[in-house]
């Protein structure tokens, strides 16, 4: 027999050195793992207890349970919040102190700064892709909020395409400040939705009961025409918090409007859903669906899922006092609405919390509705509209109080 | 020369002659002190008298120690109250007395900045604020950035329970009733919880 003993030991040494030094160096290098970009399909926005705040990705919401203190970043609350554009991975937010808005990615260890660009004395009311790699944002000036200026944005490398003042009227006959609540583009024009408001004291205010909706050629953005309409008030909402709008299969604009305590102010209009059809300057004058006279109540964030349905969140004023329990207090209910036949079905869900959130996502047949129970915890729900199906999925739990914002990243 | 009594005495009042002082100082240096004191055997009657006094407690069985529910929660209470009463006096110590303030800010554009032990207050435009040190009830009309500098609670007019305010945090305070009847008392980091009508005011006018 070959003796082969010290062959082997040499072969044996040399792959535990190799595995040593291997090991060594990856352990020396700060930060390898912990700065891979992570892209899963979904964003999950948390805010936890004291005040933190945390982003998770995830490929899925149908089943599992999330901690976010170990299973997400923490974020750096002085720099964002959840007023945030997600798309293809990335993260985009406006910083109303240093007036930055700045581009992020999340790494396994935290969200991370890969781009900057000065936008100065400028708040975010409304956002808009015009294409997958431009971005356009509508708004108001930072000190009077009466003027309406556009940024669009090319979002890869981070740069100011075009910035300008927007056509919409100032405030006048003692309103003080404007809202932009829509903004899209409709077979080649712009749509912007907007209403003005007035200060009555230091921290009270009402808006006019009249609803505008402007259309404009672009990209020169001269005025087509503008609609006003005294069925209720507020169009839309500030969309980087919640849904107000959107298309379906045919091409349809449907937005909801929003005078209700938490964005009007007007609690003695309805909230309605009007629609502008395909093709059209104009809103559609024969389309109104009362809101309040089928629920009784006002509602804030419409979601589409297909099939001329639509999911609406709605508050029980039967539940909440005002605005000071408003976000605290269960009492949210969901319901899916029928655009066409104008009907309602309430989903059995838990009452939810918090006054405006971004917390449905529709996928094929699938829409997925984010509930912060106080008795049920923070759940996922999966709903399939075909059967009805309504399951709990994936748990947030651990420092998770709040569910605010469920998002799709690609 | 007989030492006794009289010439010691006499010897410390310095009445001794020369020879008896020397006799005594002789007798102070010798090394032996004279006759051990003689033991006298005890009387009968005072020993027996002595035992039978010691017996009464010398028989009997040794104490045992037993656990009482009774004496224990006696304990319990006390050391109880006692932690109560260090938790008082140490809170009574650590949290400063509540200073009070009465101001208004006429100003329809800059905020006021009040800084008082205790607590800062930035008070908007067209807003005014009274709050008594002695029952810790906060009057005000229009809106403000209340920091206080340690923990506290304090009473708002319009709302039956107190409101705990901890240091290092700042709370938005506002009310659309002037005066205040329902005070909205938020933190500054839940601004976005507010219409965005109010969060834009409320940023602008706090720097928020």
């Amino acid at each position: 027999m070959k003796y082969t003993g010290p062959k082997s030991c040499n072969l044996l040494f040399s792959l535990c050195l190799t595995v040593l030094v291997s090991g060594i160096l990856c352990g020396c290098t700060p930060g390898t793992d912990n700065d891979q970009v992570e892209k899963k399909k979904y964003s999950i926005y948390i805010l936890g207890n004291e005040h933190r705040e945390y982003i998770i990705q995830t490929d899925g919401f149908a089943a599992g349970n999330y901690k976010p203190e170990t299973d997400g970043v923490k974020l750096n609350t002085d720099i964002i919040d959840r007023d945030v554009v997600i798309r293809d991975g990335f993260y985009y937010h406006l910083n109303g102190r240093n007036h930055i808005l700045s581009k992020y990615v999340k790494t396994a260890g935290e969200l991370k700064e890969v781009g900057t660009l000065e936008i100065r004395n400028f708040i975010v009311e409304n956002y808009y892709w015009i294409a997958r790699d431009t971005l356009l944002l509508t708004g108001l000036d930072q000190k009077t909020f009466t003027n309406s200026w556009y940024y669009k944005i090319s979002v890869g490398d981070l740069k100011l395409v075009q910035s300008g003042l927007l056509p919409i009227p100032k405030p006048g006959h003692g309103f003080t400040s404007t809202s932009i609540g829509l903004t899209t583009m409709l077979d080649g024009k712009l749509f912007l939705g907007y209403t003005y408001h007035k200060q009555l004291d230091a921290s009270n205010y009402t808006t006019s009961d009249t609803a505008y909706i402007t259309s404009l050629s672009y990209p020169a953005l001269k005025t087509l025409h503008t609609d006003k309409d005294t069925r209720s008030t507020y169009p839309g909402g500030d969309n980087t918090i919640q849904n107000y709008s959107f298309n379906d299969e045919a091409g349809n604009f449907y937005y909801m409007t929003c005078p209700g305590i938490a964005l009007g102010n007007r609690t003695d209009l309805p909230t309605g859903i009007f629609r502008i059809n395909k093709g059209a300057d104009t809103l559609d004058r024969n389309y109104f669906f009362n809101i309040s006279a089928a629920i009784s109540n006002h509602a804030y964030g419409l979601w589409y899922i297909g099939n001329n349905k639509a999911i609406i969140r709605c508050e029980r004023k039967d539940l909440y006092k005002d605005l000071n329990d408003h976000w605290d207090v269960a009492h949210f209910e969901f319901y899916v609405v029928d655009l066409l036949k104008q009907t309602k079905e309430k989903l059995n869900l838990p009452l939810d919390r918090g006054t405006r959130r971004e917390c449905v996502i529709a996928e094929g047949d699938k829409v997925y509705i984010a509930v912060n129970s106080k008795t049920d915890g923070n759940y996922i729900w999966c709903y399939t509209p075909s059967t009805k199906s309504l399951v709990k999925g994936l748990q947030l739990s651990g420092d998770t109080d709040y569910i605010y914002r469920i998002d799709k990243n690609f | 020369m007989e030492i006794n009594k009289e010439l010691l005495e006499r010897y410390h009042q310095g009445n001794c002659t020369a020879t008896e002082r020397a006799a005594v100082e002789a007798w102070l240096q010798e090394e032996t002190f004279g006759d051990e004191v003689p033991v006298t055997d005890m009387p009968e009657n005072t020993a027996a008298e002595m035992w039978a006094e010691i017996s009464t407690f010398a028989d009997k069985p040794a104490p045992v120690k037993t656990f009482n529910f009774y004496t224990f929660g006696k304990m319990a209470a006390a050391a109880v109250l006692l932690l109560l009463a260090g938790a008082f006096l140490y809170r009574s110590v650590s949290q400063p007395s509540l200073q009070g303030v009465s101001a208004s800010n006429f100003s329809p554009t800059e905020v006021k900045n009040i800084n008082v032990a205790g607590y800062n207050v930035e008070l908007a435009p067209n807003s005014n604020i009274k709050l008594d040190a002695k029952t810790g009830l906060l009057h005000f009309c229009g809106s403000l950035l209340f920091s206080p500098k340690s923990d506290m609670e304090l009473s708002f007019a319009g709302l039956k329970q107190k409101v705990k305010l901890k240091t290092g945090q700042k709370y938005i305070v506002l009310s659309t009733n002037c005066p205040s009847d329902k005070p909205i008392i938020i933190n500054e980091k839940d601004v976005y919880n507010l219409p965005p009508v109010m969060q834009r005011q409320l940023s602008t006018q706090f720097s928020i």
